[in-house]
């Protein structure tokens, strides 16, 4: 195996050696593919004993490589040579000539400065040569040269003592940038201000010049900011891009996954930043995250994604220099700047995996892209907005904006770490193994009537220890609803905009930890439930005031832990669940017969039935008819039930109930003969031993039994799963009562034998033909137990009971 | 079951020489056969089954091999063979296949007892027979002489593969 992996990395070492051999400075060609080399070369020598030093020069090399190909230019005979260095060096590595890996001199800290510095200086140089070289009434230098000030821009961020030549240089950027998305060739005027531009920056990086000056403004040549502004056509530009699933396929994927990281991390920021707009690190967060968004569409030219992205980035900018007070309006409109990307992204999504068919993809940004403009243009005007979603938002209470400081955002660094899904599996079965084992020795009758105390130790340290493992690899699969609930954030405030309420979202225990799963597969009921409580729970503020409420509702949402589960709360103080109207609707709807006599918690119930629902007309935002029966459904697919409270006048409480995980489930262990099923206890009602009396016979039904003046149907599980079981006489067993979508059903079993959490299993593919097995499981023994899935049990076999 | 048309079927099958290479060999009832090594994963002595309910007869249930828990078949039932009075020299293969979307999946075969790891080269293979001994012939990829003795080639891959196609209706116990 490894063997076979060594030959692999000799031979790409040899092919990268080749490639940069045959490379010449002011070439590109050969970046991709030395990027793959070397990436892979790294990836592959990462977990070989005795090639630890020939990794670290091979990351090194692909992370070089790589900052080349991301620059977007051709190779500098530098570059060039230091990779010719490091593929020798990668030789003897190898080859075992050397055994140390010496990073090259020009990556040491202050060299990279250098190097730095060199790029910058060759930049400008071509700058300025470009711009000497263009002629009013042409465009063609356009694009290189955006290209060359925002990498100049971007690179003298950093570097220590060139703070007024950035200055410099990002002025220039945006002036470059003005005029390229202007559409339209150079004027005199706007080259020569480029010209002096250049030559500033010239004299600022010679430190001829300490300050950097920008040009005044020539207010009659109509050739810098805000008249630019004005003349830049609004529909002119290309709204639509495509893709190249061939050549860029897999980067597009990755472009995708991030981009949705990154636009939920917007989203979220964004709401935050509407309580708090002075909170530094996440104004910081959102401006990273469109910058990143930006780079990466435009190094795949997405260009109208990239010009949006790019104008919300110098949006957020200002902000964060303290020049932009982020008022409702603004925050709109990067909600909306945000929306468009989405609806982009998911579209790419489609594309990418099949679902669609591969076609250019229409983004309406240069609506969007004026008006983001025209705030930056004028930063302390109040907002000029030109679209009637944002003009519902209300106006703009503009406070000053406290300097921030900015040395928060540095030192974000992530704390998460993806991990391959199967690992993590195999992780979490062997240390359930390893639990296994460890209370079989624990409890190996040889070791216990060894009374030796130093093993009595010993083996309780084992325990513990591994206990404890077993109980981290489980939280491992844990994160908080923090994510999910964020998203609530945003519905009720559309929602507010659009159902003229007043409603507040009060989010409480949203660090509560659940299965990742669960989390995700939440987010749907979460937000139609809590679409229902705002559009039907709470009232319109008229209707709040009259009945002597504060005009402002409120949706509570929570989440905590209660026993073993996880229980999560919708409460809205609304005026609670109308019984007569929903008996009426589910009369009405043929749900339940008119003469039905019902619990208040029954009539509850009939909200959950399929096809009901209680909206008298049809808003746009919930009474679609599909409602609350699906909610159940998929409450009910992660193991969970869902309970409504409601008192008239003082609101619903929707409480749904999940287990901790959907890796584990706790089970009520039962034998039939000699097999062992598991019964998950959250559907298993009660069992209990019958007497004669209580069974009897009924035509269609089969067997029945009378539990709290309720017939139940018995379903003789020995009979139905053909084996033999050590009784055929139900009042010598036992029943077992499982409840599954409000159907009943008593399950005979010889005896019950414990009441265990077992980490679930799947079965292989062969077995989906029982239908009444929903998995297996470990038990304590080492033993594979299978188990039962009430949905199926509830109705199975209603023949096998008959025929007993 | 096995008629001279299906013998048309071995043409279809990759060329005799493909075939050599290294074969875990083990006996059921009174003959031999080999699986690919490279098809093996372990080799492990019966564990205790937990039985799967309304399950084809020579799917005997689930084993828990190290935390996974895998589908075990009796060879012998599957292949037609009479029930074998259970002995010590049992044991159960476990051969790991591809399945779905390049995942691998185990799967424990339990044979009579496992003889030896055997080289077996191009010119000892012969196709299979228009009717083999107990096995019909779809299932074996050749016949291969190892010491003198004959051994049948499974093609364990259709042997396990094809039951899945064949379920539920015809297999009930």
């Amino acid at each position: 195996m490894s063997q076979e992996i060594l030959q692999k990395i000799d031979l790409w070492v040899v092919q990268a050696t080749r490639e940069v051999e045959l490379s010449e400075p002011g070439t590109d060609r050969s970046q991709f593919p030395l990027r793959d080399l070397f990436s892979n070369i790294a990836e592959k020598s990462a977990a070989i004993v005795g090639l630890e030093e020939f990794h670290k020069c091979a990351a090194h090399t692909g992370t070089l490589v790589e900052e080349i190909l991301f620059s977007g230019h051709c190779y500098t005979a530098l570059q060039l040579d230091t990779l010719r260095g490091l593929a020798a060096q990668l030789a003897d590595l190898r080859s075992g000539d050397a055994f140390v890996f010496e990073p090259p001199a020009a990556s040491a800290p202050d060299s990279a400065v250098n190097e730095q510095l060199e790029k910058i200086d060759l930049w400008l140089n071509q700058a300025s040569r470009e711009i000497l070289l263009s002629e009013p009434g042409t465009d063609r230098s356009q694009f290189p040269l955006r290209d060359l000030f925002s990498n100049i821009a971007e690179k003298s961020a950093a570097i220590v003592g060139l703070e007024e030549f950035h200055k410099g240089a990002v002025h220039t950027n945006a002036l470059v940038e003005e005029i390229l998305f202007s559409g339209k060739p150079y004027s005199a005027d706007q080259l020569d201000v480029l010209g002096a531009l250049a030559a500033q920056l010239e004299e600022l990086r010679s430190g001829d010049k300490p300050v950097f000056v920008p040009p005044i403004a020539p207010a009659a040549a109509g050739s810098t900011a805000q008249p630019a502004i004005q003349s830049t056509p609004p529909a002119d530009e290309d709204e639509t891009t495509s893709i190249n699933i061939e050549a860029d396929g897999d980067i597009l994927h990755e472009f995708s996954n991030e981009a949705r990281e990154h636009l939920d991390n917007i989203e979220q920021g964004v709401l935050v930043l509407e309580d708090q707009p002075d909170d530094a690190a996440t104004l910081s967060s959102i401006f990273r995250a469109f910058h990143t968004f930006k780079g990466a569409s435009g190094f795949l030219r997405l260009m109208p994604v990239n010009r949006l992205s790019h104008e919300l980035e110098n949006l957020l900018d200002l902000a964060r220099s303290g020049k932009l007070v982020l008022n409702p309006a603004v925050i709109d409109l990067i909600l909306e700047g945000r929306d468009v990307l989405k609806n982009f992204t998911n579209e790419l999504q489609l594309q990418l995996s099949g679902e669609k068919p591969v076609e250019p993809i229409h983004v309406p940004v240069n609506d969007l892209v004026v008006r983001v403009r025209l705030v930056i243009e004028n930063p302390t005007a109040p907002p000029v907005v030109a679209s009637p979603a944002a003009a519902t938002a209300g106006g703009g209470e503009a406070s000053p904006i406290k300097p921030i400081a900015t040395g928060d955002s540095l030192k974000a660094v992530s704390t998460v770490m993806k991990v391959d899904t199967r690992k993590f599996d195999s992780l979490v079965e062997l240390v359930g193994e390893l639990v296994i084992a460890q209370s079989q020795i624990s409890q190996h009758p040889d070791l216990i009537s060894l009374a030796s105390s130093p093993i009595t130790r010993n083996l309780s340290q084992l325990s513990q220890v591994a206990l404890e493992l077993q109980k981290i690899a489980m939280s491992l699969r844990m994160v908080a609803i923090k994510g999910t609930f964020q998203k609530m954030n945003r519905l009720v405030r559309d929602l507010n905009a659009g159902t003229g309420k007043n409603v507040d979202l009060v989010i409480r225990g949203e660090d509560t930890e659940m299965d990742r799963t669960m989390v995700e597969e939440l987010a749907d009921p979460l937000m139609h439930m809590i679409r229902n409580s705002v559009d039907h729970g709470i009232e319109a503020p008229e209707k709040r005031l009259a009945a002597g409420k504060p005009e402002k509702g409120v949706v509570r949402l929570s989440a905590f832990h209660q026993g073993g589960s996880i229980i999560v709360e919708i409460a809205d103080d609304g005026a609670g669940l109308n019984t007569t109207r929903i008996f009426d609707k589910a009369v009405e709807r043929g749900i339940v017969s008119a003469d039905a006599s019902l619990s208040d918690k029954e009539i509850f119930d009939l909200i959950f039935a399929p096809g009901f629902s209680t909206a008298e007309k049809i808003t746009g935002i919930s009474g679609r008819g599909v409602g609350m029966d699906v909610v159940k459904q998929n409450i009910a697919k992660m193991r969970g039930k869902i309970e409504i409270e409601s008192v008239p006048g003082a609101g619903t409480t929707f409480r749904i109930f999940l287990p901790l995980t959907l890796a584990i489930i706790d089970g009520l262990i039962a034998r039939v003969g000699e097999e062992r099923y598991i019964f998950p206890t959250l559907s298993v009602c009660e069992s209990f031993r019958p007497v004669p009396s209580m069974i009897s016979r009924v035509q269609g039904k089969g067997e029945v039994v009378k539990v709290r003046d309720r017939l139940c149907p018995i379903l003789r599980l020995y009979n139905h799963f053909n084996i033999t079981p050590r009784t055929t006489d139900p009042c010598e067993g036992l029943l077992i009562v499982v409840e599954s979508a409000s159907q009943r059903r008593c399950i005979m079993v010889d005896e019950l034998i414990g009441k265990q959490e077992v980490v679930i299993k799947s079965l292989d593919e062969r077995f989906k033909t029982n239908k009444c097995i929903a998995g297996a499981a470990i038990l304590g023994d080492g033993l594979v137990g299978l188990i039962l899935d009430p949905r199926e049990l509830v109705q199975a076999g209603s023949l096998s009971s008959q025929a007993s | 079951m096995a008629n001279p048309a299906d013998h048309a079927l071995s043409q279809s099958s990759p060329p005799l020489a493909k075939l050599a290479g290294k074969y875990l060999t083990f006996t059921l009832s009174t003959e031999a056969y080999g699986v690919p090594v490279l098809k093996v994963r372990e080799i492990i002595t019966m564990l205790p089954i937990t039985a799967v309910p309304q399950m084809p007869k020579h799917v005997k249930g689930v084993i828990n091999l190290r935390g996974k828990v895998i589908p075990v078949i009796d060879l012998r039932t599957k292949l037609g063979m009479p029930d074998p009075p259970a002995t010590d020299g049992n044991c159960i293969v476990v051969v790991q296949l591809p399945a779905r979307a390049g995942e691998l999946r185990n799967i424990g075969l339990i044979v009579d007892a496992v003889e030896e790891v055997a080289n077996v080269v191009a010119e000892d293979i012969e196709p299979p027979p228009d009717f083999g001994g107990h096995v019909s012939v779809e299932y074996l990829l050749g016949m291969a002489k190892v010491k003198g003795v004959v051994k049948s080639l499974l093609d364990i891959e259709k042997v396990i593969s094809d039951e899945v196609v064949r379920l539920p209706a015809e297999q009930l116990a």
